[in-house]
């Protein structure tokens, strides 16, 4: 082969991959951002998205310009139903979850500042958000996509690829932006891996000593106003732009499943959860007044049928209300949603400091009342505490066993 | 611009090849300031306000140059030699202005107790090569070396864009009358295929190799620094990653630096020559960065009087020149300490060369010497990479205790991938591991370091499968690059099948580039 063949052939070669593999990818679309070209069995599943959400996800905010969003990790991607009849007010509002697996607090407050910026939004869900505020140098171009990275790159081009291959995956995320993560994963097969799955949820919120049956201690409940300044800074000016911009903003505390409570509870960190529910009410009751419908605090802390789904109940996980302790299914969403939205107020209230101390006696009453009906608690706690110290056994950090 | 970024692939390399052979069918003078131009953008494109600077600086030596010459040529030898301290002088100051006021400040500030405050300067891109590189040709003129009245080709020699950025560091002596050779203008298929496959395998190199294995290195060296030790498998993982890393980095940049010079029939020299198969550091120093090592040879060791002197003032100007090497590299008392080690390993390496020679002791003898004498070589560079790559000295010296054991041999999550029944075993009996993460909890460090080795310890390199070729000038004093070298004998010709090799190297390497990374040695 001569030399002028050999580089032409090689020349021709790139011209050809660099017209194959961005054509690839637009009309597949593995990350869903192009939208033009949507056929069942050929594209229609992205099982590849969920890698590359960070990618796509703002700056599908700034094309399609939704007008009712929600904003938090992944319990808001997983859970929270973009489509609730509540939420879009009766299908009105065009509506987008924006949520993000593994965000946290400075990640979401950053987030909430772009959305709140963006033309048209109406209203926005947050949750998992911090009181501080955060830098968001680390994000410099939401709502911007970066065409190479969706055309040219490799990754891009293997997605395609995983697109096309694996269009009867089970795994789904939705054109508006929520994901099933783990409920149709093959890996859960019965009760045993489930409750491995809750145990490993529970590893970061093991302690030292747990305590069985400890009693809310009301005295380490801080009801004193909340500060101005740094440490809450964050909420209050998420608060005032949602004002300003005249977007009803509600802030959520995401519903967790019983045994992730009573852990809390066993690690004496319920009077913590409730002083931080405290202080965040008073501060939309002084940003927003105490009565305001814009902004509002919804808690679903409650021992009940939808939040105590046993994990030894012999039902497979595509039909589990719970996926672990803190991943709660779109049913889940979809009460908490109609508590928000509508006028059903079986799972969730809104919480305001006038009515706070009736909250909390209400909420022990309702827990007392529950474990006595349901010893299966105590013991499948137990069991997923026993899985979760075997997983971190030989740390050097090793919490203690619980007294017995 | 980045060698490795679409800009410079789809628009600037086409555009600059072929306005260069297209102009180069009416006159070659211009063609020379096409190229120029072509450079001076490319260095443009980064920062534009820095491309005063660099013409600044090239205007002021050749004006140096043209001087020197003209002193030599009039017999004024003593004269030259005190302008040419003064325009030497003139560039370390220029370097040191950008390059090391804020360390020295800042240092001063330590040593007196009162911290100054100096508001940092951005470092223009490739200040330290263009300076060296004038440097030499300004010690060459005042040699009689170097002959160059033509300000077009001077400004082409320093900016000429394959080598402006991180080198090689050229001679003015092997480029001029490279620029000179009228057979350059005419399009050849033979440069243009020789080329495109050196600067693909380049860009392979940097964009899968090197950029691939960095994300293994990041997470425990910033642990380190965040005073967090490593245990032994963890800090050998990430010391052991970044030997590689730079390697690809370092040496795919100058695959494509010599592949896109030969695109216009230009010959750069040889940068890298399997420095991990090094069997002594002083054979490491003859196979990596070779032009930095020649210029430092050349320019710094000899004028210290080399090995003219005696053995003791020999150490000596070895040590220093280093120390210096090593400061070249970055303003910071981690260059500092590389250079040190550098200096140490190589004042031992001599050491021990005169001893065997004075007890007539010939180690390549012995069975299993070159093995050892490999294993122990490259052990000694990973240990100083640790100071090239770490935060500040502490850091160091946390990645160090982490490779000596001292932090704990493996981690519990190593324990629980690699080993479970054993790690059980252990924990049973009472042991407790710290808390970290294995390889990053994954085996795919471990592959990767593995094929890393392979491919340094058993592969030819880039010159070696292309030495039919003679795809890169070999420096006078270093070892020549001939066909049938390496033990793998692979040869690339255009054949069908390393059209598809490489074809495949290059499809893989493009669709890689989205990933923006910036090359190692542009911090230099």
């Amino acid at each position: 082969m001569s030399p002028k063949r050999y580089t032409l052939a090689l020349l021709a070669l790139f011209l050809l991959m660099f017209m194959v593999v961005p054509a690839t990818n637009w009309v597949v679309d593995p990350f869903w951002y192009f939208r033009n070209i949507e056929v069942r069995g050929f594209n229609l599943v992205k099982p590849s998205l969920h890698s590359y959400e960070r990618l796509v996800k703002s700056a599908l905010m700034s094309k399609l310009h939704p007008e009712a969003v929600i904003l938090g990790s992944s319990f808001a991607e997983v859970g929270l139903p973009v489509t609730h009849a509540g939420f879009t007010s009766g299908g009105r509002l065009k509506s987008f979850n924006l949520s993000l697996p593994r965000a946290e607090g400075p990640e979401i407050y950053c987030y909430a500042q772009f959305s709140l910026a963006q033309p048209g939004l109406k209203r926005l869900v947050l949750g998992g958000f911090n009181m501080e505020a955060a830098s968001c140098t680390r994000y410099p171009n939401l709502g911007e996509v970066d065409y190479v990275k969706l055309l040219l790159s490799k990754n891009a081009f293997g997605a395609a690829l995983e697109t096309l291959r694996q269009q009867d995956s089970k795994d789904f995320f939705t054109a508006d932006g929520m994901w099933s993560f783990r409920r149709y994963s093959e890996s859960f097969r019965n009760d045993g891996d489930i409750m491995d799955n809750f145990a490993e949820g529970l590893i970061p919120h093991l302690c030292q000593s747990p305590q069985r049956n400890r009693e809310l201690d009301y005295g380490r409940i801080d009801r004193s106003k909340a500060p101005e300044g740094e440490s809450t800074a964050g909420l209050r000016q998420i608060i005032r732009l949602a004002l300003r911009k005249n977007i009803q903003l509600i802030l959520i505390d995401f519903p967790k499943h019983v045994l992730s409570y009573e852990q809390d509870r066993e690690c004496g960190r319920m009077e913590a959860y409730w002083s931080r529910l405290w202080r965040i009410a008073s501060i939309v009751e002084e940003e927003a007044g105490s009565d305001s419908r814009q902004v509002e605090l919804w808690n679903f802390y409650g021992y009940r049928d939808l939040n105590a789904e046993r994990i030894r109940a012999g039902i497979a996980m595509p039909g589990r209300l719970w996926q672990d302790a803190g991943h709660f299914n779109v049913e889940v969403g979809e009460v908490a949603f109609d508590a928000i939205f509508g006028s059903d107020r079986t799972f969730g209230r809104k919480v305001t400091t006038r009515d706070f101390d009736r909250l909390l006696a209400e909420g022990e009453n309702e827990r007392r009342a529950f474990l006595i009906k349901n010893s299966w608690v105590a013991r499948e706690l137990d069991e997923a505490r026993q899985i979760a110290y075997r997983q971190t056994r030989g740390r050097s950090v090793q919490p203690s066993r619980p007294a017995p | 611009m980045l060698f490795n970024s679409y800009p410079f692939i789809l628009f600037f390399l086409p555009v600059t090849l072929l306005g260069f052979f297209l102009l180069a069918r009416r006159t070659h003078g211009l063609v020379a300031a096409w190229l120029a131009a072509a450079s001076i953008f490319f260095y443009g494109w980064w920062n534009p306000v820095y491309v005063i600077l660099l013409l600044a600086s090239i205007g002021l030596n050749y004006i140096f140059g043209i001087k020197l010459m003209r002193l030599r040529a009039a017999g004024r030898d003593r004269y030259a030699g005190r302008f040419l301290a003064l325009a030497v002088a003139a560039n370390l100051l220029l370097l040191c202005y950008y390059k090391y006021s804020a360390f020295f400040v800042t240092n001063v500030g330590l040593v007196t107790g009162t911290p100054l405050d100096f508001a940092a300067i951005a470092l223009p891109l490739g200040i330290s090569f263009f300076t060296f590189t004038q440097i030499a040709f300004l010690v060459d003129a005042r040699r009689g070396e170097a002959r160059e009245y033509n300000l077009i080709h001077y400004c082409l020699f320093v900016t000429y864009f394959p080598h402006l950025i991180a080198g090689p560091i050229l001679h003015h002596g092997e480029m001029m009358p490279q620029f000179r050779n009228d057979s350059i203008y005419r399009v050849n298929w033979g440069n243009l295929a020789v080329g495109l496959t050196l600067f693909l395998i380049g860009l392979y190199k940097k964009t899968v190799l090197a950029d691939g294995i960095s994300e293994f290195v990041g997470p425990t060296f910033d642990a380190s620094a965040a005073g967090s030790g490593p245990t032994l498998l963890d800090a050998w993982g990430a010391a052991l990653a970044y030997t590689f890393q730079i390697y690809f980095d370092f040496s795919g940049y100058s695959d494509m630096a010599i592949g896109l010079s030969r695109m216009f029939g230009i010959v750069l020299p040889v940068n890298f020559d399997s420095p991990y198969k090094a069997t002594s550091i002083v054979d490491f120093w003859r196979r990596w960065h070779i032009t930095l090592s020649r210029f430092l040879r050349d320019y710094v060791y000899f004028s210290l009087g080399g090995n003219r002197k005696g053995t003791a003032r020999r150490y000596l100007s070895l040590f220093l020149t280093m120390l210096l090497g090593g400061f070249w590299h970055g303003a910071g008392w981690t260059f500092i300490c590389w250079g040190t080690l550098h200096a140490v390993y190589l004042v031992l390496n001599h050491g021990w060369r005169s001893l065997c020679r004075a007890v007539r002791f010939e180690p390549n003898n012995l069975p299993g010497w070159t093995v050892f004498a490999r294993l122990i070589t490259f052990a000694a560079v990973v240990v100083a990479w640790v100071f090239f790559r770490a935060a500040n000295v502490d850091a160091a010296l946390a990645m160090l205790k982490g490779m000596a054991g001292m932090n704990g041999q493996l981690s519990s999550e190593c324990l629980l991938t690699y080993g479970s029944a054993f790690g059980n075993w252990l924990i049973e009996r009472g042991a407790r591991f710290p808390e970290s993460s294995c390889f990053n909890g994954d085996a795919i460090q471990f592959i990767w370091i593995l094929v890393s080795l392979v491919v340094c310890w058993a592969f030819p390199n880039t010159q070696e499968v292309l030495a039919t070729h003679r795809p890169g000038l070999v420096s006078p004093g270093y070892r020549d690059i001939v066909p049938g070298r390496s033990a793998l004998n692979w040869m690339w010709n255009p054949t069908l099948g390393w059209l598809a090799v490489i074809g495949g190297l290059g499809v893989f390497a493009m669709l890689s580039i989205s990933e923006f990374s910036e090359f190692i040695y542009f911090a230099f």
